[in-house]
């Protein structure tokens, strides 16, 4: 075996010599293989870039009678690029030199497409458009005005569908037409000063000086390589000296304003061509609106006023109107007395009737029957999973999907943005943070959205730690109720300073580094009933064949061990701590153990505990102490096994094990300390 | 009836709600050693890394078709007319 990069550069050689050769570019899943194949025929030869294990295939064509050498490429949103496939593409842009582009681009996603566009512009490349998917585009009802974009771009536009090689003979007659774009994004006054300074200076290559001095301007690690062997020292620090000076200007990363600026001028283009058939009737509210919800002012009452409405649907309805109706109304009256009834039917009298079902006479919340009674499968596996969680996690969810879907969410990360930077994170951790509200397990595996392993880190302990799941919402929530507001200022405080605290040392202490933070932010929208039906009933889906079998296992738990006195030992075991740390009655060990199962049912077994005297108002402050103080203790506590395992298999056992060691003092502690200061001053 | 749904490539197309990448999940998803559930249906967004429920499997699936369905026939209705 030959190396592979002499052999890649040999090969490169060969083949580019003889021909014009043109690159396929564009963002992933848009046709660019398919069309790749339509080009080329059998022909083709699929090699790793040096240094990688990025495929780039080659082939050769003969289009209008010449020779040409034609290259795919990974797809890439970015010539700045967030992953190896991009970067793989940039370089192969910048190594390159004679070439042209033919830009794919998916004509229902036309926005993702021109941002790609600008840049290609910006970088001087000559190159063509084909507007692929046109068929689906169409179907859709987008409609895209392809002379005016023509006409912008200064370059051919082609409509194709590259599945029906539609289009193809145009692309091939317009391929030596391709040409450099006059459609050049302009940037404010500060960057276009720095820009003049630093883009002189850039190296020459298939990139034009203009795309690299951004590259450059924005700090991009992957280009430092290529700067330091082209550029003479004084050169490169000339370089980094501007770039510092720009970027002391802005409180946001420079990427990321000169990202959103190329994206205000994208947008313009893109809503002076695009036309949607049924939907651009009220867009251009939508559109201030849009720009409101991250405006850093304007932004905070509209982020208040969803919070708001979120709490008025979970809480109120959720977790207070659909509890109370399915607890009381659908299992206490009609589902539990039924089963009884049913069982009572079929099995015999004696010792296993009274096993399974408990003795008769005796209200179901207060025997030990195996299927009904106090730790029963119905009574309290069933009753606990669908009628205390359920409601409260469908609301939830509910809730969640319509922000999805009326792109409220990613603009909600730009919002937390600046606080989220003192935690080591950037604004979109602020979605697993939210989605965890909702089920921690699920939302572990949302970290992966994170860039940087740091990143991950902090979120998983953050969520392992400190953020209630529904369930225990649902006992706060429903407790607004009973419990004096101070009191829940006192659990949200706690919670809110615990998440700040952490996250700032953990930013600190866990080695790495963090990363900048760039969504792209889809339109505004209404959201559509029938979205926001499908998204929540595929989350319920998910979350009741997670959730049902561990309540259940739990429940069977509970019993074998009250069965054999093993709840009794443990919570005389675990006494010290309860009664003497955290001033807890001896029952809450119980809650605790379950609460590793799901730390829903911790909070549901707290819930069923209390609720009687909320209802009667006869809480006491004792009383109220006690239920903060395992709140915070519960919530602290270690994660639901779910959320455990999850927590191995996506950050690995000595990172789990490691947050384990962590959580479980520290819950305590904290607890403890709680405890202490509310005796003493609430 | 009407042949049930369309071809079994675009059944497993997903769309990623937060960056709005299209893109194919089957074979994907956090599967192979998720310790709770069998078949567990989340997918991973190769966009952007954001993980969501697979909204084209199960109940969930069926509504999404079955409002599709209706979608098409309303634009092909409103179309002839
Ligand atoms: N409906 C339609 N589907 C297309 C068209 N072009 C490509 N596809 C499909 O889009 C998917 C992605 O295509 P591919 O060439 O692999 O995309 P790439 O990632 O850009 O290389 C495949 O399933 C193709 O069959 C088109 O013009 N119309
Ligand atoms: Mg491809
Ligand atoms: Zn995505
Ligand atoms: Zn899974």
């Amino acid at each position: 075996m030959t190396p592979p990069s002499s052999a890649a550069a040999l090969e490169a050689k060969k083949l580019v010599a003889p021909s014009r050769s043109v690159i396929l570019v564009g963002n992933p899943n848009v046709g660019k293989s398919v069309l790749f194949g339509a080009l080329t025929g059998r022909y083709v030869t699929v090699s790793n870039y040096p240094g990688t294990t990025v495929e780039v295939t080659r082939g050769n064509a003969t289009i209008e009678g010449a020779p040409w050498h034609v290259l795919d490429t990974p797809g890439t949103n970015n010539l700045l690029p967030m992953s190896e496939d991009e970067q793989v593409t940039r370089d192969i842009l910048q190594s390159e030199t004679g070439y042209v582009c033919l830009q794919v681009c998916d004509a229902k996603n036309l926005r993702r497409g021109l941002l790609l566009t600008a840049q290609l512009a910006e970088a001087q490349v000559p190159f063509l458009l084909a507007l692929n998917m046109a068929d689906e585009a169409a179907s859709r009802g987008f409609k895209v005005d392809e002379a005016r974009l023509a006409q912008v771009l200064g370059i051919d536009v082609v409509p194709t569908v590259a599945v029906q090689r539609q289009g193809l003979a145009t692309l091939q007659a317009s391929l030596g037409a391709a040409r450099v774009s006059s459609f050049l994004p302009r940037y404010d006054s500060h960057i276009e000063a720095a820009l003049g300074e630093v883009a002189p200076l850039m190296p020459s290559g298939g990139l034009g000086k203009r795309a690299l001095g951004l590259m450059a301007l924005v700090g991009d690690d992957s280009l430092r390589g290529l700067l330091a062997a082209r550029l003479q020292p004084a050169a490169l620090a000339r370089v980094d000296q501007v770039r510092r000076q720009l970027a002391a200007r802005y409180p946001e990363s420079l990427r990321y304003v000169v990202a959103r600026q190329r994206l205000q001028a994208v947008d313009k283009l893109h809503d002076a061509v695009v036309t949607r058939g049924d939907r651009s009737a009220g867009s251009d509210f939508a559109r201030k609106l849009g720009a409101w919800s991250t405006h850093p002012v304007y932004g905070i009452p509209l982020l208040l006023l969803v919070l708001f409405a979120a709490w008025l649907f979970v809480g109120l309805f959720g977790a207070g109107t659909a509890v109370d109706f399915l607890e009381n109304t659908v299992f206490k009256q009609y589902l539990v007395p039924w089963t009884e009834a049913a069982l009572s039917a079929v099995l015999p009298g004696g010792a296993v009737r009274e096993f399974l079902i408990g003795p008769a006479g005796v209200p179901y919340q207060d025997h030990g029957g195996f299927i009904i009674g106090r730790y029963g499968m119905v009574s309290m596996g069933l009753s606990y999973a669908v009628a205390i969680v359920l409601p409260i996690v469908a609301t939830f969810f509910v809730a969640f999907s319509i922000l999805e879907d009326s792109g409220y969410l990613p603009r909600l990360a730009v919002m937390v943005n600046k606080v989220f930077k003192r935690m080591g994170l950037n604004g979109k951790a602020v979605l697993p943070m939210v989605l965890g509200l909702g089920c921690d397990t699920m939302a572990t595996m949302t970290a992966r959205i994170m860039e940087t392993r740091k990143e991950r880190v902090i979120v998983t302990l953050l969520l392992a730690l400190a953020v209630p799941c529904s369930a225990q919402l649902a006992v706060i929530l429903a407790m607004t109720a009973g419990l004096p507001a101070s009191a829940l200022l006192w659990f949200g405080g706690t919670l809110l300073l615990v998440i700040f605290l952490i996250g700032w040392l953990a930013a600190k202490v866990i080695p790495g580094r963090g990363s900048d933070f760039m969504l792209e932010l889809p339109p505004l929208r209404l959201p559509q009933l029938g979205n926001v039906a499908v998204k929540t009933l595929a989350r319920i889906e998910w979350y009741l064949r997670e959730a049902m079998p561990l309540f259940l296992l739990g429940t069977l738990l509970l019993y074998g061990m009250d069965r054999f006195h093993l709840l009794a030992a443990l919570e005389k075991a675990a006494e010290p701590v309860m009664s003497g740390v955290l001033g807890l009655p001896k029952e809450a060990a119980g809650a605790f153990i379950l609460g590793f199962l799901r730390r829903d049912y911790a909070a549901a077994g707290l819930f069923a505990h209390y609720q009687p005297y909320i209802a009667a108002h006869t809480m006491t402050r004792a009383m109220t102490i006690e239920v903060v103080v395992a709140l915070v203790t519960i919530t602290l506590f270690i994660p639901c096994i779910a959320n455990f395992f999850m927590i191995l298999k996506e950050r690995g056992w000595k990172t789990g094990l490691a947050m384990m060691g962590f959580i479980l003092p520290f819950s305590v502690g904290v607890g403890a300390l709680v405890n202490q200061l509310m005796r003493w001053a609430y | 009836m009407p042949a049930p749904s369309s071809t079994p490539a675009a059944v497993r197309l997903e769309h990623c709600p937060l960056c709005g990448v299209d893109f194919d999940a089957s074979g994907q998803g956090c599967r192979p050693s998720c310790p709770m559930a069998t078949g567990c249906h989340v997918v991973c967004c190769p966009g952007c890394g954001y993980s969501f429920p697979q909204e084209n499997t199960g109940l969930a699936g069926r509504l999404k078709r079955f409002l599709e369905e209706r979608r098409r026939a309303a634009i092909e209705k409103g179309s002839t007319a």
